[in-house]
């Protein structure tokens, strides 16, 4: 399957976005990957299908710091409490909240409880369709891994969906 | 048929299998116990409507206008670097047939080659500290600290 650079890109701003819960901050975070990809002499060619995993991993790494930056930050001057991070999309974009539908909420809001990792691996591997190799890359885990748990969170996933639904 | 330890063995193969990153004989494996056992077929199909259910999950794209401008950046970032590499390469060269031809110009007294070559050194040592320096920056820049 080909990517085009443009589908990479939106992709990889929707991954900033799920780790940061704000556009204007996984905005941010895409341009600092865009700019690393720019300098780092061992990018792979953006038009290979080597480039989306490696340019997953810059974003994800970027998104990270971003969030340690930011909680750093609002811990050293004021307690303000953040919104959580989904409720703060469907609230802020109203495009959002109108294509948003009720199941869309509910993965939404167990996704957001899962464990980081966990919730990571889930994105990954079904919303962004990318191989074990490729999330293992992503990662920076060892691509035996991924299967394990990936499907630990997928039963956690299950498990929070069924106890919601009350099925 | 009631969980077994079969069951069990296949455990996150389900995973695996509903992903096709199993290899033949072990998605076999899986598909004979699937048409075998309800409980595992029960949990396979909930976790494939789960999969198509966060494949479907809403995220906004990043406006067509902003995403310009990000990938802009690129471009003048490339341009910049490109500007730099046009720069040093045409001062080398320049340096080069300077030093040539005023050498073996024959119509300059040898003390005034010496006296320039002095002036034109220095001139040349000061360009390439700020180089050296700027190349440093460069390298450990915010940018390009990314560990891979
Ligand atoms: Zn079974």
């Amino acid at each position: 399957m080909q990517d085009t650079l443009a589908k990479v890109t939106q992709g990889a701003f929707k991954l900033a976005l799920q780790i940061l819960g704000q556009t204007s901050d996984a905005q941010d975070a895409l341009q600092d990957s865009v700019s690393v990809a720019i300098a780092h002499r061992g990018a792979p060619n953006s038009s290979s299908a080597d480039f989306k995993p490696w340019f997953f991993r810059v974003v994800r790494n970027k998104s990270i710091d971003k969030l340690r930056e930011k909680k750093r930050h609002q811990t050293e001057e004021f307690d303000e409490q953040v919104p959580h991070v989904f409720e703060t999309n469907l609230a802020t974009d109203p495009e959002q909240a109108a294509q948003t539908t009720q199941l869309n909420q509910k993965i939404q809001a167990a996704l957001a409880v899962l464990p980081e990792q966990q919730r990571e691996l889930v994105l990954l591997k079904d919303y962004h369709q990318m191989s074990y190799l490729e999330i293992a890359e992503v990662l920076d885990i060892p691509k035996g891994t991924v299967m394990s748990g990936l499907h630990r969170a997928r039963l956690a996933l299950k498990t929070l969906l069924t106890e919601t639904v009350g099925d | 048929m009631k969980k077994t330890s079969l069951c069990e063995h296949i455990g996150e193969q389900l995973s695996g299998f509903l992903d096709g990153e199993l290899s033949q004989q072990e998605s076999q494996r899986v598909s004979v116990h699937l048409s075998q056992c309800h409980s595992c077929s029960q949990t396979y199909e909930q976790l494939k409507q789960i999969q198509g259910a966060v494949s479907q999950t809403y995220y906004p794209n990043l406006e067509q206008q902003k995403m310009d401008a990000v990938l802009q950046d690129l471009t003048s970032r490339r341009m910049f670097d490109f500007a730099w590499f046009a720069i040093v390469s045409g001062v080398l060269i320049s340096i080069v047939f300077g030093v040539y031809h005023f050498w073996f110009d024959s119509s300059i007294a040898l003390y005034s080659k010496i006296v320039m070559s002095l002036i034109w050194g220095g001139g040349i040592g000061l360009f390439l500290t700020v180089l050296r320096q700027r190349l440093i920056i460069s390298k450990t820049d915010k940018y390009n600290k990314v560990d891979l």
